[in-house]
């Protein structure tokens, strides 16, 4: 018993090690403590066939809201959205853009077409 | 230490700490982390699972039941908790139910969920007093994450994030004041760059048990500060689970004489604690 506890707190901190070095080489940062490390302010455009959704129906949609700033990495904006369209929205065809700003810099966009 | 005995003789009295398979501060960490959830009725909250990190979360028939039923066993480890019943493993279950819930929902990620979820885990996987280590490496690895973070953004790097978040953001009056003083961005690049030292100094001061005092002296200020400038929520959960995780290193004596008895009475820290918690 001593050992499998030994072996679980183990693995519990080489996740979270694993995370740290994850993060150097993809732009989300899940699990590896980064946090209020960048601020990001954007606005969320989603249109299934032709009609574009309310603010109501995008926060019911993503459970996230159409606009505000975020204090964590933009991508995990765009991981819940790209996710939801390939999982649970994927037969609704939505087109999506993101529009967004990091650390006040230029506006980007991000889109999504399915 | 408070004994590393079962948990056949102790007592049923939360405030009590001895006797149980924890020391007595790893017992009080773990109290008041959970308590934070009981207190702020975060466990009611717990979600059902969207867009997980595993898809298997996708595959639960009735999400409404999984949830109903991960926040009612939240709710009985907590108590099991409190009235010093088999601690280790109602700490680690409750930290493996909010790892859980992290897992099935991608939009519930945040540090500080993460960070009472790996803590309570720890405790409960306590063996010995060289388990101490793995919660100094815990407490190390999310300073040591932070900074590293920042070190390799060059936004922190050149003051800009700051110099946006400060001005644009949180609008402090004082800040741009003082900024304005000075030629551009050099205030903010300089608080940038003492943020990442204070995290890198956390991170090896937490390394070496005799400078602990001096590594929760920083930590304390540190969180503070970051709490009274954003004014964030999560800046307020995160500074209450990093004092609480503090409290696993306070050292007790074997036979504390009446000053050290007070001093280090676990009930004072206690009430102080749900003090602290009540009033932010």
């Amino acid at each position: 018993m001593k050992m499998t506890r030994w072996i679980l707190s183990g693995l519990i901190l080489s996740f979270q090690i694993g995370a740290i070095i994850y993060a150097r080489f993809a732009p989300m940062r899940y699990f590896c403590w980064a946090p209020y490390d960048t601020i990001s302010v954007y606005s969320v455009d989603v249109d299934i066939a032709d009609k574009s959704l309310s603010e109501d129906e995008i926060k019911q949609r993503y459970r996230l809201g159409s606009y505000g700033k975020d204090s964590r990495s933009i991508h995990h904006i765009m991981k819940i959205l790209e996710q939801y369209e390939k999982t649970y929205g994927s037969h609704d065809k939505a087109n999506i853009t993101l529009k967004y700003t990091v650390n006040g810099k230029e506006e980007r966009h991000w889109i999504w077409v399915d | 230490m408070g004994g590393l005995t079962t948990d056949r003789q102790n007592s049923w009295n939360p405030l009590v700490l001895s006797h149980t398979a924890l020391p007595a501060p790893l017992l009080l960490s773990a109290k008041l982390l959970v308590l934070y959830w009981i207190i702020n009725k975060d466990f009611l909250s717990l979600p059902e699972p969207f867009l997980p990190f595993i898809p298997v979360f996708d595959l639960i028939k009735s999400p409404y039941l999984y949830t109903q039923f991960l926040q009612c066993a939240f709710l009985i480890f907590a108590m099991m908790l409190f009235l010093n019943r088999v601690v280790r493993l109602c700490s680690f279950m409750a930290g493996f139910i909010i790892f859980l819930c992290i897992l099935g929902a991608r939009d519930y990620f945040s540090n500080s969920y993460f960070f009472f979820a790996c803590f309570l885990m720890l405790i409960g996987l306590y063996n010995n007093e060289k388990s101490l280590w793995l919660l100094r490496a815990q407490i190390a690895l999310v300073y040591f994450g932070a900074g590293l973070n920042k070190i390799f953004d060059a936004d922190w790097l050149t003051g800009q994030y700051f110099e946006f978040w400060a001005r644009e953001i949180l609008r402090h009056s004082w800040y741009i004041s003082l900024s304005d003083q000075f030629s551009p961005m050099l205030i903010s690049k300089i608080i940038c760059w003492l943020i990442m030292l204070a995290e890198g100094a956390l991170a090896v001061l937490f390394t070496f048990p005799s400078l602990t005092s001096l590594a929760i002296a920083l930590g304390i200020l540190f969180h503070t500060g970051a709490l009274v400038f954003t004014g964030a929520p999560d800046s307020a959960a995160f500074l209450y689970a990093m004092l609480c995780s503090y409290v696993a290193f306070i050292h007790r004596p074997e036979e504390p004489s009446q000053t050290q008895r007070l001093r280090h009475n676990p009930i004072l820290y206690f009430a102080l604690a749900a003090l602290y918690l009540v009033v932010f």
